[in-house]
């Protein structure tokens, strides 16, 4: 599981520049932060497909997952690194969507090594995006709080459905979220990308 | 007719006032991630050929009964994920419409026959026909305003065509409901013969 996750961030973690997105106006710097995970769609699509993997297997996969998520968000908005490709955060989607397709039991360490690997390149990206007139802390605090609920939704909602007609609808989901994340890989790998 | 002068002019005027105001049609490619999204979730939608082999895709996967009414609807979209990267990279695939005519040809014929295959079997029919209508979904990708949110568009509303044709499909479980599925499964395939022969 370590080396499929290295392999990932290996392969799609190149240092590119990131891509800006823009902020919503009116509605303050907070709640623009909070809005990010939703309003990016590489960002919603990674989160859902790690909630299905948090969710699936829940208690055991959640218990590390979710705490390791939430930390290592907030250390990578506080410690901004170069910015990397948001690429790299639909391999993980694709990875996370097979796993749920094939319902892996990863045990807790599996997820909870997805949840740190999507966390720090959500917290870079997010630190990547952010402009210098706007106030940096309003917006990361924004984005821990929105990224955080955006994933205890999904994990949970998952965990709600892993029972209900065998774990079906995580299975489809899973394979919606890994057939997403393959055509955004090959749009990137592809010429003139 | 008695119509005074002002009366005379009305429509007239009206119809020319509609038609100076009226805008110039706008293809149906969206901008930002709505627009991506909403494009993308239409593009299948908007096809006759897609829809008619998605509903099939249900419909057989209800005959077909566990696993197989899961089964289909998760091997059908990573598939087609694998068809839309080649056309997203360029490959070329020969006979991409003529593809999705026959996909709507086989399929229905399977569902008007209440087929019941291994489910390997029907797997690879259903991956071999998710190829095609990948690749004509991820030709249109790179030209999308927002490619992720296009991508998340037109694999939710394949999804939700597969899922209109698993719900006919549970009719399955009357006689009457066996029939009528038969019967839009005779449908689905003379439509795709009709796509295939270039007829609608």
């Amino acid at each position: 599981m370590r080396r499929l996750l290295l392999l990932t961030v290996f392969v799609g973690g190149g240092v590119v520049p990131a891509r800006a997105h823009s902020p919503v106006a009116g509605v303050g710097e907070f709640y623009n932060g909070m809005l990010h995970p939703l309003l990016v769609p590489a960002q919603l699509v990674t989160l859902l497909a790690l909630g299905l993997v948090i969710g699936q297997h829940a208690p055991k996969s959640s218990n590390m997952a979710m705490p390791a998520f939430i930390v290592t968000l907030v250390a990578a908005l506080a410690v901004p690194t170069p910015p990397v490709s948001e690429i790299a955060l639909l391999y993980l989607a694709l990875a996370c969507g097979l796993v749920a397709v094939l319902a892996f039991d990863t045990g807790a360490t599996g997820p909870a090594a997805f949840a740190v690997a999507i966390a720090a390149i959500i917290g870079n990206t997010v630190n990547a995006d952010i402009s210098p007139e706007q106030s940096p802390w309003l917006i990361r605090a924004g984005s821990a709080l929105g990224a955080t609920l955006v994933i205890i939704f999904f994990g949970g909602f998952t965990a709600l459905l892993k029972n209900r007609w065998n774990g079906i609808v995580v299975r489809v989901l899973g394979s919606w979220v890994a057939a997403v994340a393959l055509m955004i890989i090959a749009l990137s790998l592809s010429p003139g990308a | 007719m008695n119509t005074s002068l002002s009366t005379k002019f009305l429509l007239p005027s009206i119809v020319f006032l509609c038609a100076l105001a009226a805008n110039p049609a706008m293809a149906h490619e969206g901008t930002g991630v709505i627009g991506g999204f909403a494009s993308g979730f239409m593009h299948p939608i908007l096809g006759w050929d897609h829809v008619a082999a998605m509903v099939a895709v249900g419909l057989w996967g209800a005959f077909l009964g566990a696993p197989g009414i899961w089964l289909l609807p998760i091997v059908f979209p990573l598939v087609m994920a694998v068809g839309g990267a080649m056309g997203v990279a360029g490959v070329p695939l020969p006979a991409v419409e003529t593809g999705i005519a026959a996909s709507a040809v086989v399929l229905g014929i399977m569902v008007a026959l209440g087929a019941r295959p291994p489910l390997w079997v029907a797997a690879i029919i259903v991956g071999a026909f998710a190829i095609f209508h990948g690749h004509a979904h991820g030709t249109e990708l790179p030209v999308a305003a927002d490619a992720v949110s296009y991508a998340v568009g037109f694999v939710i509303g394949t999804g939700l065509l597969h899922l209109a044709g698993i719900a006919l499909g549970l009719t399955t479980r009357w006689d009457t409901g066996k029939v009528a599925v038969r019967a839009a499964g005779g449908a689905i395939a003379v439509a795709g013969l009709a796509f295939l022969t270039g007829v609608a």
